[in-house]
């Protein structure tokens, strides 16, 4: 059973982190381009992440799961490059179709972006526990409602994914075919759903019970039994880390 | 003394309930007392633990009259974190009831404390001692998502536990678990009860509520039956009106007119083992008249009338081996003939079950339901070769596989997803290219034999579990197929289900199928299967008749395997016999000496 | 009918119980694993939605629109930060849905057909001017952008080519998302669905 995510279990720096420090990393570096709307900037910010995903020893994880979005961005640069509005000077010419230098440096403006917001929440998630994030969220004031269905997911995507196979094979013993041209595989699809979801749902009643004579409509404040994940950099790097955003907003209006 | 749960004139209507869940209920349980609840399906049994934790009436809303006090607080106007401070609730199936929410199981157990707001120390404390209580101090770091079903059980009751209940309720917490589950269940209730926990548990499994129960409380229809200590409710006679069927050695005392020293049936094996050494003596002294009726047939006493008379095995693996991916491998060069060749008459190098239906025994991990698999198409071997009438299935897809091999799988809803339970029981059929016309004629037929014909229009998800599985074995049994597999069949039943799919398996049989049973369920073995093959760790270690298998203690217990409890009883009694049912057993017994007497016996027991 | 004795409830009402609260976490599950599903019988289809649809149905707009937004931010948190951007499209989903269905769009197939239009569009006059925001109008599939490219070079204006990018890339999907959500709606038990107030769309067991 997979868990959800892209956690990665290792022991760095990074990964000793609280997930707060973290998370307020992410959001500040990602948005630095969309404030500085700056290449350059855009450029410094994205090397601070690379720096960062080899302190926590994920670098190359990081850059295999960029690579699968490299396709969409190889489109960005054609369709960008043959109708930007702001295309003036032709750069390359395939056939009938006309590559713009305006275009393409619209393009790289946008992917360069597109990798540093990538890259900035690859810092957190490839080093952080999904649940212990949540869980650092619900300490810092997340409801704890919502904590749970955070949480709750977690556990219960693995555990359906899981399931697709055993049902797979119950219809497959029932006569239902899982293989064959497009319209077969369309047919299995409520066969295989229908078990997984209205199954899922039956049990969702019982969990609520349980939940109910566990407390869970309990008033008054919750307690946690994990002691609360300190770290003496937390402050530091937060503030680190909005000041970068502060400065990239300065440039921007200064700029 | 005064109770601690108080239960007066209750009565309850769900909001969608056509009659009443529970008519005017009553009873009361002192501190420190273990009760068993019993019953027929839909007796309302699961309905009264909602109401003791006050989810009836105020999660499900309803019709609601009587009263219900548990600690002193009245159920109906205690909010259900309240009671739940005080009583605590574990369900039937064990993963439903985890939080879904915590990565290990002693964060798991902490779940309920931190919505209370334990403070960090005392819950600490608390979670170690709960732990403790059910035995998974050493599963703390693993994810319970990874658990088995009785280390998920207790893991449900340590969560409970550190609530520090009053009372806990169980609804069939081992209703959904195989032998060595229950037996830590129960293991873990017995430590509970020695700590003085009130307990109020709902069982099926008869035989071991009975070591451990104080009070029995018998419902059907919604209505208490019979209440009282267990020696009372048993000797009542109610529990047999009721359609529920006595552990089988109770029920050869019963026959015999065996009683224990203070006169009512003994409870345990060993009360048994007791009351008939001395009813053997007084029958030796000439005082005894035993109540004898032949009751049942074991399996095997019916094998003349299965025709052995084939050459070619009905399924036949050659030399198969197998490894899942990750390497595990489960069998190297196996070789074994099911359906019609005697052991005797195998081929060179082959191990034979002989004809008949054949169960498929052997603990969890085994390989039973990998060689189904194999047999199905849904896994395929190494190498080596399945042949199914001779014929070699390697180049078919298991849809096509399906035509011949009907493969019933454990849990039902890994694949009801229909909106009528006829809908679901045609699905095959439709599959199989049948005639929409044709398919609902088989999907009725079907219906009718495993006694859901009443219900063809109900949502599958609206029955209860014992009857989602007859569902999906009808949804099977409609295709038609000469080779039946049936995977547990018997866990959620209740004694009427269980009689039914052993007729079921008798009846196809005859009609020249081939029925293959996994099951731990040894009773239902020795009644209704008299093939066996035995599975431990991927290798065939007998094959043959039941009778010869069961013979073996040695050998089922390197299995893993606890014989037949009528068998355990006559090796206890030091016979040299081997009676594998209660009908069997006295029958033996009455040949001994004690001999049936010219008067006609008082009670007819049934069977 | 089977729901006849529910008190009717109005487009936006809500029942908040621990029962309604878990349908969030099981919907978005659904919204996962009806992808993972589609991948492994190899679909051209995305099917990410219909856990959302389905919470919608069950339990109203408000809740529909929950489990779309928490869908994003969880999937945002795990696997891709770009989901954070789309995640009022999820609320559209879940709002649309939830209220079509308590207009009495899923008494029947048919309407439901309708419902999975109104929801595909919707969908995709929310995305679209992300796309234009996040990709000067993109949307990442090859048909659509393939669509996009020929309809700018034409001159159509980014805006409108922008939209029918999405909109063909949509349409198929989201009906199809509605459809599936349909009859899975159609095939829960009445003692779940006795549990939540369904209003109109309880209506579809007349049939």
């Amino acid at each position: 059973m997979r868990p959800v995510g892209l956690y990665v279990e290792r022991q760095s720096p990074i990964h000793g982190l609280d997930p707060i420090t973290k998370l307020s990393y992410a959001v500040c570096l990602a948005l630095v381009p969309f404030v500085a709307g700056d290449l350059r900037i855009t450029f410094v910010a994205l090397v601070v992440n690379l720096g960062l995903l080899v302190v926590g020893r994920v670098l190359r994880e990081g850059l295999l799961a960029l690579a699968g979005v490299g396709f969409f961005l190889a489109t960005l640069f054609i369709v960008q490059g043959m109708v930007y509005p702001g295309n003036a000077t032709p750069l390359v010419s395939v056939g009938p179709l006309v590559l713009y230098q305006e275009g393409l440096a619209h393009a790289a403006w946008l992917s360069a972006r597109f990798i540093n917001l990538t890259l900035s929440a690859f810092v957190l998630l490839f080093t952080t526990r999904p649940a212990d994030l949540v869980d650092e969220l619900m300490r810092a004031g997340l409801p704890p409602r919502v904590g749970y269905v955070l949480l709750s997911v977690l556990q219960i995507i693995p555990s359906m994914a899981a399931r697709v196979s055993v049902i797979q094979d119950a219809q497959r013993s029932r006569g239902m075919e899982t293989e064959g041209p497009v319209w077969v595989r369309m047919r299995a699809l409520l066969p295989v759903l229908g078990p997984l979801v209205i199954s899922s749902l039956v049990a969702m009643q019982e969990r609520a019970l349980a939940l109910e004579v566990r407390g869970f409509g309990a008033p008054g404040p919750r307690t946690f039994y994990r002691p609360p994940w300190q770290h003496r950099l937390a402050w530091p790097v937060r503030l680190a880390a909005l000041s970068a955003l502060l400065g990239a907003l300065v440039w921007r209006l200064a700029g | 003394m005064t109770p601690i749960v108080e239960v007066e004139g209750l009565t309850y209507r769900y909001p969608t309930g056509q009659a009443n869940a529970l008519e005017n209920v009553s009873f009361a349980v002192e501190a420190g007392q273990l009760v068993g609840v019993v019953g027929p399906n839909l007796a309302g049994k699961s309905t009264l633990c909602y109401a003791l934790l006050g989810l009836v009436p105020q999660v499900f809303r309803g019709q609601y009259e009587g009263r219900v006090t548990v600690a002193g607080m009245d159920v109906n106007r205690t909010p259900v974190h309240e009671l739940a401070r005080r009583a605590g609730l574990v369900f039937q199936n064990p993963f439903t009831q985890l939080s879904g929410a915590r990565l290990t199981v002693e964060e798991e157990v902490a779940f309920g404390l931190e919505n209370f707001g334990v403070p960090r120390g005392e819950m600490r404390r608390r979670v170690e001692w709960a732990m403790d209580q059910v035995g998974i101090v050493h599963l703390r770091e693993k994810s319970p998502f990874l658990l088995s079903g009785g280390e998920l059980q207790r893991l449900a009751i340590a969560c409970m536990l550190a609530q520090r209940p009053d009372v806990l309720v169980l609804d069939e917490p081992t209703s959904q678990l195989d032998p060595s589950g229950t037996r830590e269940v129960f293991d873990c209730i017995a430590r509970l009860r020695a700590d003085g926990l009130t307990v109020v548990m709902v069982e099926h499994k008869l035989e071991r509520l009975l070591e451990h129960a104080d009070r029995l409380l018998l419902l059907a229809d919604g209505r208490v039956r019979a209440w009282g200590p267990p020696g009372e409710v048993l000797q009542s006679g109610q529990l047999e009106s009721c359609g529920l069927a006595l552990p089988a050695p109770i029920r050869v005392a019963a026959c015999l007119g065996a009683r224990s020293a203070s006169g009512s049936l003994p409870l345990r094996i060993e009360d048994t083992v007791a009351a008939l050494r001395v009813a053997r003596l007084a029958a030796k002294a000439g005082s005894f008249e035993p109540a004898v009726r032949t009751m049942d047939t074991p399996a095997d006493r019916e094998e003349s009338r299965l025709s052995t008379s084939r050459t070619v095995p009905r399924i036949a693996l050659r030399g198969v081996s197998f490894a899942y991916p990750d390497g595990t491998r489960v069998f190297q060069e196996l070789s074994l003939a099911l359906g019609g060749v005697e052991p005797g008459a195998a081929p060179e190098g082959y191990v034979a079950a002989g004809a008949g239906p054949v169960a498929l025994i052997g603990e969890n991990g085994a390989g039973k339901t990998t060689l189904v698999k194999l047999i199905a198409g849904l896994l395929r071997p190494q190498s080596g070769e399945i042949l199914i009438d001779g014929q070699a299935i390697r180049a078919q897809t298991a849809a096509q596989i399906a035509r011949r091999v009907g493969l019933v799988f454990q849990n039902p809803d890994d694949q009801l997803f229909k909106s009528r339970a006829l809908e679901e029981a045609m699905f095959g059929a439709l599959n199989l290219g049948l005639s929409p016309r044709e398919a609902e004629r088989r999907a009725r037929e079907a219906l009718e034999r495993v006694g859901l014909g009443s219900l063809a229009e109900e949502n599958p998800y609206d029955l209860s579990l014992g009857q989602r599985k007859m569902l999906a074995l009808a949804s099977v049994l409609a295709m038609q197929t000469p080779i039946l597999i049936l995977d547990e069949p018997t866990i959620a039943q209740d004694h009427p289900g269980v009689e039914r799919i052993g007729r079921l398996v008798r009846e196809l049989q005859t009609e020249g199928r081939l029925v293959i049973v996994i099951t731990h369920d040894m009773e239902f073995v020795a009644s209704y299967c008299p093939r066996v093959v035995v599975l431990a760790r991927g290798a065939v270690l007998a094959a043959g008749s039941a009778r010869a298998v069961f013979a073996q203690p040695e050998l089922l217990g390197q299995a893993g395997l606890e014989p037949p409890s009528t068998l355990r009883l006559a090796r206890a009694l030091g016979l040299s016999a081997d009676p594998l049912t209660p009908g069997e057993f006295i029958e033996y017994w009455t040949g001994l000496g004690a001999g049936p007497s010219d008067r006609p016996a008082a009670s007819v027991p049934p069977g | 009918m089977a729901t006849g004795a529910q008190p009717r409830a109005g487009v936006w009402t809500t029942r908040w119980t621990t029962l309604t609260l878990v349908l969030i976490p099981v919907g978005i599950a659904i919204n996962f694993v009806g992808k993972f599903v589609a991948q492994a019988l190899k679909l051209p289809l995305w099917l990410d939605s219909i856990g959302t649809v389905l919470a919608a149905f069950i339990a109203g707009p408000w809740v529909g629109a929950l489990t779309g937004a928490l869908n994003n931010i969880i999937y945002g948190l795990t696997v891709d930060p770009v989901s954070f951007w789309y995640f009022i499209t999820s609320v559209g989903i879940g709002l649309s849905a939830g209220i079509m269905a308590r207009l009495g769009f899923i008494r029947s197939t048919a309407r439901a057909v309708v419902a999975g239009l109104v929801v595909a569009l919707v969908a995709t006059v929310v995305s679209f001017p992300i796309n234009i925001y996040l990709w000067s109008g993109q949307t990442g599939n090859v048909w659509g952008d393939a669509l996009f490219t020929a309809l700018t070079l034409r001159g159509v204006p980014l805006w409108l080519a922008s939209f029918l990018d999405e909109l063909v890339v949509d349409l198929p999907d989201k009906v199809l998302t509605v459809l599936i959500a349909f009859g899975l709606f159609r095939a829960l038990p009445r003692r779940l669905l006795s549990q939540f107030d369904l209003g109109e769309a309880g209506h579809r067991r007349t049939a």
